[in-house]
């Protein structure tokens, strides 16, 4: 049985090593380069890797940290000639000074991506929001229709009122909404438009004229249809929106 | 035009334009110059902070925008949560940082700083706009310079490159002078 031990994730060689000298709290600038190499080593066998490049990156880390550990237990030939002898940790010591730099920032960065994540930025407005590109819906408004609708409601409450025979009422004829929409969108498929009154006038009883009503409100919901209306009070002409009829 | 007409003129384009504004817009729209609109944005965004404001106007690299105020958060997530965005990884903060910094900055570069590849991350950043490319550097191969974005400024509530937190430089010289 295998376990497989969650380590933490280095960003890079240099977040590995960077680890190890502040989980050692050696000093940066001089670096026990044995045992750094070590434990670095100790690390790369522990962790899985599937991503090659990244695999190749760390070895090429541990390579340089063996070739200077090498070098550091040679005795420098050239030490006697040279008045001052070069570090061979020096060139690590400094890019490891640079990428530290970049990664304590990081913090701060982290803190203030936190607080403006939490500022929320209004949409832009369609820009037909400003323009009304479809003149002919704006001739007419739900009002309207509604005035329409009241009309033909005054028409068959005084036919209520007059000679309405209230026996055959109890017989409803139920009319639903969609059956009204099935209906509108026919006789816009066949004629093209058809004018308000020309709809409500073969509507038997107030729950049809109610659904048919209802119907155009939910066509125009859907900007199905268009309404116009010519003259103050006059007739409101319904056209299908799609010029060439219903798909 | 007084100055109330023109914050009343001010705060109705900003909020109908929704994306960031230009001050050279603003100008145009006002009829006025840089200084004079300048003057009274100043005011205007002095005046939302002082009286914390639900509403911020917030300013990055001369184009001006209106952001709820991060203090309010909380309270907005009560009505809808409003989708959190996932913040960046380590690895493109990390690289975000040197660029933002050294700008403008070959991916090489950025490798050689990091000891690692930073391709994906780099690609990432370019997807979130907070990176673009700037120029190219002159030599073989021409690389791509990169450098950052007014989105980037945006993201991280800058108004411009000169307020990135300062690196810590004092604390490495310290180092040396300590060790050494």
């Amino acid at each position: 049985m295998s376990y497989n031990v969650k380590l933490e994730v280095f960003e890079g060689p240099f977040d590995l090593l960077y680890h190890l000298i502040e989980k050692n709290e050696v000093d940066i600038y001089d670096i026990p380069i044995a045992d750094i190499t070590r434990q670095y080593l100790e690390y790369l066998d522990e962790l899985s890797f599937f991503d090659i490049e990244l695999a190749s990156e760390f070895l090429v880390m541990a390579a340089t940290l063996l070739h200077i550990k090498s070098r550091m237990l040679l005795p420098n030939q050239d030490a006697k000639d040279q008045e001052e002898e070069i570090d061979p940790r020096q060139q690590l010591i400094e890019r490891l000074i640079e990428y530290k730099k970049y990664k304590d920032v990081t913090g701060e960065f982290r803190k203030r991506e936190e607080v403006f994540q939490k500022r929320l930025f209004r949409e832009p407005l369609p820009v037909d929001t400003y323009e009304d590109h479809d003149p002919i819906i704006l001739d007419v408004d739900v009002s309207d229709l509604c005035q329409a609708f009241a009309q033909a409601m005054k028409k068959y409450i005084s036919l209520y009122n007059s000679d309405y025979d209230l026996k055959k009422s109890l017989e409803k004829e139920r009319i639903s909404v969609a059956e009204r929409i099935m209906h509108i969108r026919n006789t816009l498929k066949r004629s093209g438009s058809i004018s308000f009154k020309g709809l409500v006038k073969d509507c038997a009883t107030r729950e049809n004229v109610i659904a048919t009503f209802l119907a155009l409100l939910e066509l125009i919901k859907g900007r199905k249809i268009t309404i116009e209306q010519t003259a103050v009070f006059g007739d409101i002409m319904i056209k299908s929106r799609n010029s060439k009829g219903w798909k | 035009m007084d100055k109330r007409e023109m914050k009343g003129v001010i705060e109705a384009v900003l909020f109908a334009a929704g994306d960031p504004v230009s001050l050279k817009d603003l100008c145009g729209i006002l009829g006025m110059d840089k200084r004079d609109v300048l003057l009274v944005m100043k005011e205007m965004k002095d005046w939302y902070n002082y009286e914390r404001r639900g509403l911020q106007l917030i300013e990055a690299e001369g184009y001006f925008q209106f952001s709820t105020r991060p203090e309010y958060y909380e309270y907005i997530q009560k009505l809808h949560s409003p989708q959190r965005k996932q913040g960046l990884s380590q690895a493109a903060l990390e690289t975000l940082a040197i660029i933002a910094y050294k700008q403008p900055i070959t991916r090489a570069e950025v490798d050689s700083i990091r000891g690692v590849q930073s391709d994906s991350a780099i690609s990432t950043l370019i997807e979130k706009r907070l990176i673009h490319e700037v120029d190219r550097m002159d030599t073989i191969g021409r690389p791509i310079l990169y450098g950052t974005t007014v989105d980037f400024l945006k993201y991280f509530g800058l108004s411009t490159v000169e307020e990135l937190p300062e690196i810590l430089e004092e604390q490495i010289t310290y180092l040396n002078e300590n060790t050494r």
